[in-house]
This record gives C-alpha cells, structure tokens and sequence, in this order.
C-alpha cells in the first residue's frame, strides 16, 4: 500500500518524514524504528524511487542511533537495527546505492 | 457518492489486467472524468459561497476512495482503480497529498474506530432484535 502510494508521488514525502521522526521517539518506538529502515531500504535503495534527502529528519535520527548505539556497545533489540542497519545508513549517507550482499536486510 | 458505486460497479465487470490496457473513452474514464468535474464544480461553488474550507467535499470523496485500498491489496485491478481515482483527486485538490500522508500513518486508529462502529451498530441491532423478542 506504502509502496502504491509512493510510486504514484501521492505523500507528501516531507511531512511523512516528520511524522516517522517523531513516531521514532529516540529509538524508543522500535517498531516505528524497524519501519522506516524498511522505507530506506525498500524505496532509496532498492527501487530508487525516493532520495535521501527526502527524508532528511528520519535519517538523521536513525543516524544518530546508531551512532548512540556504536558508542555504547549496546545491542538494540530490533533485528533492523543491527549490523545491516548501520551499513543501510552507511550507505545511504555516503550516497552509496548500491548494497552488498552483508549489507542487505535480510 | 452514486458515482463511486457506479465506477466500483464498472470495474467489477472488467476483465482486463490493468487500466492502462482500457481506451480513453471507455466508460470507466467517462465515469472518472465525470467525477472530477463534479468534484471541480462543488470546489468553485463552496469558493463562490465563501467557504473556508472549498475541497472539504473533495477530501471527503477522497477519503472514501482511500479507505478501502488497504482491503484492495489482493485485488491489483480494484488497488489500480483507487489509486488511479486517487492521481485524479489530486489533480483537482492541492491539499490531497498532505491529507493522504496523514490518513496512512493514521489508519490503524481509523480501522480500529471503524470496526468499533460495526461493532457498536451489530451490538445495538442484537440489543433491539432481543428487545423485541422478550
């Protein structure tokens, strides 16, 4: 449904933004967590259909959980937010689209 | 609106895998259109009476175009058509994008608050049937 709705450009892309940053809630939510790595990894990096600067708020925070996460040597519990997860935000931030296959969510 | 039932009726008779395969001027594409300039003319009349709100109609209609797209998904003819009547809708009313992002992110509550209703309407109609019967 997410999917229909976005290949034909009808959310608006900021705003949806937003509102999974807040929903995240520091990494608190992490089922909200989960979902917008799906939303990373299924539209920029897979079908190509969103940039990553469309989602700048979300990035950033998940961004900085991981970072948070590396620091601390803690392991969130959320299967996205493992290894892959800081490889997907790797690669997104270095404008790198194309993934691995040790990067790739499983 | 009859002309949602009308364009949900007409798709139900298709036998094509997808819209795109349909001509310009089959009936569906009447239907839409037809829909669209309904939607356009109700916009510029609540704009002559001064509404503050002139695409309250449009969002509505929207809305009942939205709704059933999430029990759609197994049926790619009938998700085509909503979102198709969707890029139409959006077409005629600029804030339909904002309001569609927040129906999605909102749906959960929004199914949760339908079948509650189904629910309460089931519960008064049993109340009654056995008010009636007693």
């Amino acid at each position: 449904m997410v999917e229909g709705l976005i290949r034909s450009r009808l959310l608006d892309l900021s705003d949806f933004d937003l509102y999974l940053a807040n929903w995240m809630e520091n990494g608190r939510n992490e089922i909200v967590v989960e979902f917008v790595l799906w939303i990373i990894q299924r539209f920029v990096l897979e079908l190509k259909i969103v940039e990553a600067s469309e989602l700048p708020n979300s990035l950033d925070l998940l961004y900085r959980l991981v970072s948070q996460y590396q620091r601390s040597g803690l392991k969130p519990n959320n299967r996205y937010a493992r290894a892959p997860a800081c490889c997907v935000l790797c690669a997104v931030r270095a404008g790198c689209i194309e993934l691995t296959q040790e990067c790739r969510i499983s | 609106m009859a002309i949602l039932s009308e364009i949900d009726l007409v798709a139900s008779r298709l036998s094509v895998a997808s819209l795109s395969m349909l001509p310009a001027e089959h009936e569906l594409h009447q239907y839409i259109r037809k829909l669209l300039a309904l939607l356009v003319a109700e916009q510029q009349q609540q704009q002559q009476a001064g509404s503050a709100q002139p695409e309250s109609a449009t969002l509505l209609v929207a809305k009942q175009v939205f709704l059933p797209l999430f029990a759609a998904i197994e049926l790619p003819l009938r998700f085509e058509l909503h979102l198709y009547l969707l890029e139409g809708v959006q077409t005629v009313c600029t804030r339909l994008r904002k309001e569609l992002t927040s129906w999605l992110l909102y749906l959960d509550d929004e199914v949760r608050e339908r079948e509650r209703e189904r629910e309460r309407e089931r519960d008064s109609t049993l109340f009654t049937h056995l008010l009636a019967n007693t």
